[in-house]
């Protein structure tokens, strides 16, 4: 067996010129979450590996007109702690806490999530509700703005070139009458993979108590996580009350049995989704419930 | 009753603990003698088939490779993997070192020997197998129907058993009540993978380094397979990080031993977490039907039950495994006609072995669960219903016909439901409604105390006094964790009065300990700690000699006290004497050794019993189920070590919660394990664990040290069934095929509701 | 061979070793430089026996390539001791009985110890989410968590 090489690229230029030499095995190296172990396994022979570890920013995470920029390496632990992303994006951090394991989370990054384009990744559906874009660079220098579902092609497979990285994730903030939430359901509460996950972004108006622009992202559905437009457009405009929380409990069954028919995991999922949308629908709605849960 | 106790009782560390928490502990991984070989194997991708041919060319070319075996190239005498003396009853011989017909998926196909780990993987990865693949059976039903298919050359049912006590009269009115429970495979889940490491020196002695619970079971297998002498093979027990029954059966002694005596070099095989899952040992799955008739006012009048256990490919521990199942339900409940007939059966899946408990978890789950439903049709608090059925201290068991000693089920029971306010929460609960909804459920458990009534369960030993006054206890044994040599240094602590930290104890190794059968059984505390008691009551009397003979006293005039023997009070003037003084002047002056040996022979086999409660909340959207209150009692006999109980409790309870609700070794319909490694196999976690309450029943009615009785594996024997039985409480379910993942929770509720 | 020179830290001490790219850094602290406190359980990141700290967080070893640590500091078990005196947490694990088997005790430590690093005074939940991804199967954690609890509830948090 060949050992791969590495480069070790310190800036954006030198990533730039790593990114020149590689060819359709190598491999980029964010956190190395799932690429170590696939390594280790001989799932995985890279020729070259590309450590982004280096690359200092790569790791920045900073609000710019309205958008905040997030650096292709920056971890879980550094969503989960980040000001910013309490203050603006609650939802993504409440994805980016619900991941693996604390260790997983120090390791692994928002840019792997996305570039191991696993199915159920937890932050996909977020970034896919915010309508995020992807920031992607390549070796001649050139940095294109993509989104989410061009980048993501399939289960473990992107559109992204060889010689292309993904640098930044941008997401436009919701306005203040937004709410927005993320939910999951994994086989424990902690370190489990979703068998479900969800992003939930509404804009409430208090006055009317009705709900627009609604935004449903779904993961673990499938090969690919996506946004449920149908399901979008029948809430939009509604009153929230419990009726509510109820249809979107069951069109979100009805999305499940269109998005994996036949599938051996369709009987649960379509009926445990319900008690997502439920759980989703509290989080927003707090007052609507009686916020009961395993820890009351 | 209660007893001044200077060290019995107290809480201690575990005998190494202090070297594990700095990280200076070695274990198998860590050891690495010069010249040391890697072994890694090759294990089967297809559940049956002929290994024809192997292509070793391009393994061999890789750099660093010493040998490749299989079985082109070694015997193909078979041996068996749990037989601990010689002429064992039930241990067919009938696993190979290498397969020449696969009879599983992950069986040992071929192994790599090489001067590193990584060389050997990457040459067992190069290895090109050809295989003529045959019919695959892969469920007991399958391999009793197919008369065709012999995975075994006399056929795939292994064994089976009729046994019957007590007459057959039921009253014509009782309620009869019929159940089903299937247990599932599970994993033994020790932190610590497989390892092995042997080496064969120029004079023609095998020594083996293994994590094991026998270090002379091991020695006897090795001996009868290599043709070597007893006295040419020393096997050495070192650390273990867990076993639970996973390291009990001698899985890669064999092997490694032969790898290391075809290369004259030391040679370690290291297991990685797959190769742990799918080709070591897997708890057994059993279906087990009960049958039983109840008076109206709720007294068992018959119990018929039938099993049939999952052996995997060969024999194994899987008949004693079988046959063990029809003794645990007579150890707890009065049963006036009790009948259970059962089977172990081969199929082409992974090897069955023994796990804690020994058959108890898997039979006392389906009991437990069929008593709640029987306490269900007849409207009675299962508590109720089973205070009319448990058995009473000194009742026999009739099947054994042993008495159960000094047996105090009844009062786990009665004081756990006390401290866990049973009555009030198994009502308030059953009103409630709403999403998440809470249930709480009681099991009952019994298990035993050693070997004794049926197979060898003696130990032999020694004690010294240093010239310091310091002592050494020399033992065979084999600390899994659970802190047995910590136990040993309390009980001779409190004997000869002074501090533990004081003693060194060994552990297992054929050419220094006295004989030991093993760590299992549940039989260390019970017997091997009775041993270290009467070892060092000979000793004080020795000591007492001679300081009587310093002392120019005779030893009724002396008494001892905190490391000193002194004269009684009252006689002339007060002489004190320290165990240094006696010890040094003893070998000085007297020319005398302190030192004693001792073998100890049980005398008798009383039951161990738990009691265990838990509270389930369950999530009927999602059918998430957590275990969110939970309280075990355990009729231990006398605490040695309370802190260490406790965690052994605890423990038990985290792996009874993943018995009933999400652990199992799932093999799919082509006979390969899907869920080979942590990602897919859950173990319960931190957040998802409760704080399990413990309250220990102490009275000392046995002949254990103190009163000591068993606790590593009654503990781990009714917690499925009392998370189930909350389940069921919470939902008005009746499930009982395990585990009780979402999937099948969310099914059920559907039934229900559908049911109206 | 592709071997990379890197530089790094480890429990305070500075190292420069050459490693293949893609070495795992629990290989490298084990077969490299004899630190085998640190444990291999499951290789894929789940089981938590390899937990160290890096820069302050606890990783697993397991999923980190050696030459990821270049210019990082390592803290292992055996870096826990101090001038000969064991960390509050080892003391506490002692006292407490949340050692049994050993084998996930080193990985919890580190676990427990990148916790109180950040957040010297956990409640309960947080201590069990921060040893979420350190699996034990002998003791059911309680102890553990009762260990990490006390070990929080001295002055400085149990952290030099």
């Amino acid at each position: 067996m060949r050992e791969a090489a590495m480069l070790t690229p310190n800036n954006l230029s030198e990533l730039r010129e790593a990114l020149g030499q590689a060819t359709p095995p190598s491999k980029i190296l964010a956190g190395g979450t799932d690429l170590v172990l696939a390594i280790h396994q001989g799932r995985c022979k890279p020729d070259l590996l590309i450590d982004l570890s280096g690359v200092e920013e790569l790791k920045i995470i900073k609000l710019t007109e309205g958008r905040i920029h997030i650096g292709a390496m920056a971890t879980f632990t550094q969503l989960m702690d980040n000001q910013l992303i309490k203050g603006s994006l609650p939802c993504l951090r409440e994805a980016a806490s619900l991941i693996g394991s604390n260790q997983i989370r120090s390791a692994g990054t928002i840019g792997g999530n996305i570039g191991n384009a696993s199915p159920a990744g937890d932050t996909i559906p977020v970034l896919l509700a915010f309508d995020a874009v992807v920031r992607v660079l390549d070796s001649s220098g050139q940095a294109v703005e993509q989104s989410i579902d061009q980048v993501i092609s399939g289960a473990g497979r992107t559109s992204l070139r060889r010689d292309q990285v993904i640098t930044e994730i941008i997401i436009p903030l919701l306005g203040e009458h937004y709410r927005s939430t993320f939910v999951k359901i994994g086989s424990r509460t902690a370190v489990t993979i979703a068998k479900l996950n969800m992003a939930l972004a509404v804009k409430y108006d208090e006055t009317a108590k009705s709900i627009s622009d609604v935004r449903v992202g779904l993961g673990a559905i499938g090969t690919k996580a996506f946004r449920e437009r149908q399901v979008e457009e029948i809430l939009n405009g509604r009153r929230v009350d419990q009726c509510l929380a109820d249809t979107l409990a069951e069109e979100l069954s009805a999305a499940v049995q269109r998005a994996i028919p036949g599938r051996y995991s369709l009987p649960y999922k379509r009926e445990a989704v319900k008690g997502l949308a439920q759980s989703a629908f509290a989080n927003l709605f707090p007052k609507l419930y009686g916020g009961v849960s395993f820890t009351t | 009753m209660s007893k001044e106790f200077r060290y019995v009782g107290g809480t201690f560390p575990c005998d190494q603990a202090l070297r594990k928490v700095t990280g200076d502990l070695l274990y198998g991984c860590d050891m690495k003698p010069a010249e040391m070989l890697y072994a890694k194997l090759l294990l089967s991708p297809i559940p049956h088939g002929i290994v024809k041919r192997i292509d070793t060319a391009g393994a061999e070319k890789v750099p660093g490779v010493v040998k490749i075996f299989s079985h082109f190239n070694a015997p193909h005498k078979m041996f068996n993997s749990c037989r601990i003396i010689p002429g064992q009853k039930f241990c067919i011989e009938d696993e190979p070192l290498f397969a020449a017909r696969v009879k599983f998926a992950g069986e040992r196909v071929a192994a790599v020997v090489a001067d590193s780990l990584a060389a050997a993987r990457e040459a067992v990865s190069l290895l090109d197998v050809e295989y003529e693949e045959l019919p695959a059976l892969l469920t007991t039903e399958e391999a009793l129907n197919n008369k065709a298919v012999k995975i075994q050359p006399g056929g795939n049912l292994a064994d089976q058993y009729e046994i019957e006590v007590g007459d057959s009269a039921p009253a014509a009115d009782c309620l009869v009540v019929e159940s089903v429970t299937q247990t599932q495979r599970t994993h033994h889940a020790a932190i610590e993978p497989h390892v092995c490491l042997a080496h064969y020196d120029g004079s023609g002695k095998l020594t083996v380094w293994t994590p094991t619970q026998g270090v002379f079971g091991v020695r006897s297998v090795l001996a009868e397979f290599f043709n070597l002498s007893y006295s040419k093979i020393r096997v050495i027990k070192i650390p273990i990080g867990g076993s639970f029954g996973g390291k009990q059966e001698y899985l890669f002694e064999p092997v490694t031993s032969f790898m290391a005596m075809e290369t004259r070099r030391p040679v370690k095989l290291m297991l990685d977490r797959e190769e742990c899952i799918i080709q070591t040992r897997v708890r057994p799955a059993v279906r087990v039907k009960i049958k039983t008739a109840v008076s109206r006012s709720g007294e068992l009048q018959e119990f018929i039950a039938d099993t049939t256990l999952d052996a995997g490919a060969f024999t194994g521990s899987a008949v004693d495994y079988s046959r063990t199942l029809a003794t645990k339900a007579p150890k707890l409940y009065r049963i006036p006609h009790y009948k259970h007939t059962g089977r172990a059966v081969y199929t082409n899946t992974v090897k069955s072995g023994g796990a804690r408990g020994w058959g108890a978890p898997e039979i006392i789950t389906a009991v437990e669960v069929h008593m709640d439903q029987v306490a269900k049709r007849l409207q009675m608090d299962p508590l109720e219903f089973r205070l009319h059925n448990l058995v009473y201290p000194y009742d026999r068991d009739p099947v054994l016909n042993l008495s159960l000693g000094d047996a105090r089920v009844r009062e786990c029971l009665e004081k756990g439901a006390e401290a866990f306010h049973w009555k009030e929460r198994f009502h308030r609960h059953a009103q409630e409604g709403g999403r998440y909804r809470r249930g709480v459920g009681l099991a009952c458990g019994a298990h035993k105390n050693g070997m004794y009534g049926g197979f060898v369960d003696c130990t032999s030993m020694t004690l010294r006094m240093n010239e310091d006054g310091s002592l050494n206890l020399n033992a065979s044994l084999h600390d899994v964790g659970c802190g047995t040599a910590t136990a040993m240094k309390i009980i001779v602590a409190e004997v000869l009065d002074l501090e533990p930290d004081l003693i060194t104890v060994t552990e297992a190794d054929t050419e220094l300990t006295g004989y030991d059968p093993g760590c299992y059984g549940s039989r260390v505390i019970y017997n091997v700690g009775a041993c270290a008691k009467e070892t060092a009551e000979k000793l004080k009397d020795k000591i007492m000699e001679s300081a009587a003979f310093i002392l120019q006293k005779p030893k009724e005039y002396l008494c001892m006290a905190e490391g000193h023997v002194f004269t009684m009070e009252g006689t002339d003037e007060r002489r004190v004497l320290s165990y240094k003084e006696i010890a040094e002047r003893a070998i000085r002056e007297n020319y005398t050794d302190l030192g004693v040996a001792h073998t100890y022979y049980s005398p008798s086999n009383p039951g161990s019993y738990s009691v265990q409660f838990a509270e389930a909340t369950v999530d009927t959207m999602t059918g998430l189920t957590r275990v969110t209150d939970f309280l075990a009692v355990g009729d231990v006999g006398r605490a040695l070590n309370r802190g260490m109980i406790e965690g052994q409790f605890q423990g038990a309870v985290q792996m009874g919660i993943g018995y009933a609700l999400c652990e199992e070794v799932k093999i799919n319909d082509r006979g390969k394990p899907v869920n080979n490694g942590f990602k897919k196999y859950h173990l319960v976690n931190a957040p998802d664990m409760p704080d399990v309450k413990v309250l220990l029943i102490e009275h000392e009615g046995d002949d254990g040290p103190f009163g000591a009785k068993s606790v590593g594996e009654i503990s781990a024997v009714p917690t499925a069934g009392a998370v189930i039985n909350a389940v069921n409480h919470a939902l008005g379910t009746s499930l009982s095929d395990m585990p009780l993942t979402p999937e099948k929770v969310l099914a059920a509720i559907k039934q229900t509701e559908d049911q109206g | 061979m592709r071997a990379m020179l890197i530089e790094f830290k480890v429990n305070g001490k500075n190292y420069g070793r050459e490693v293949r790219p893609t070495m795992r850094l629990l290989d490298l602290l084990r077969d490299e430089l004899g630190l085998t406190g640190t444990k291999e359980g499951c290789a894929e990141g789940e089981c938590g026996a390899c937990t160290v700290i890096m820069d302050g967080e606890a990783v697993n070893s397991c999923l980190v390539l050696a030459p990821q640590i270049r210019g990082r500091e390592i803290i292992t078990v055996e870096g826990l001791e101090q001038g000969g005196e064991l960390d509050l947490l080892q003391q506490k694990f002692l006292e407490h009985s949340a050692v049994e088997c050993g084998f996930c005790t080193p990985g919890m430590l580190m676990s427990a110890k990148a916790l109180l690093m950040k957040n010297p005074h956990p409640s309960e939940e947080e201590i069990r989410l921060a040893i979420a991804g350190n699996l034990c199967r002998c003791a059911g954690y309680s102890k553990i968590v009762a260990a990490i609890k006390d070990a929080s509830h001295s002055a400085d948090g149990g952290c030099r």
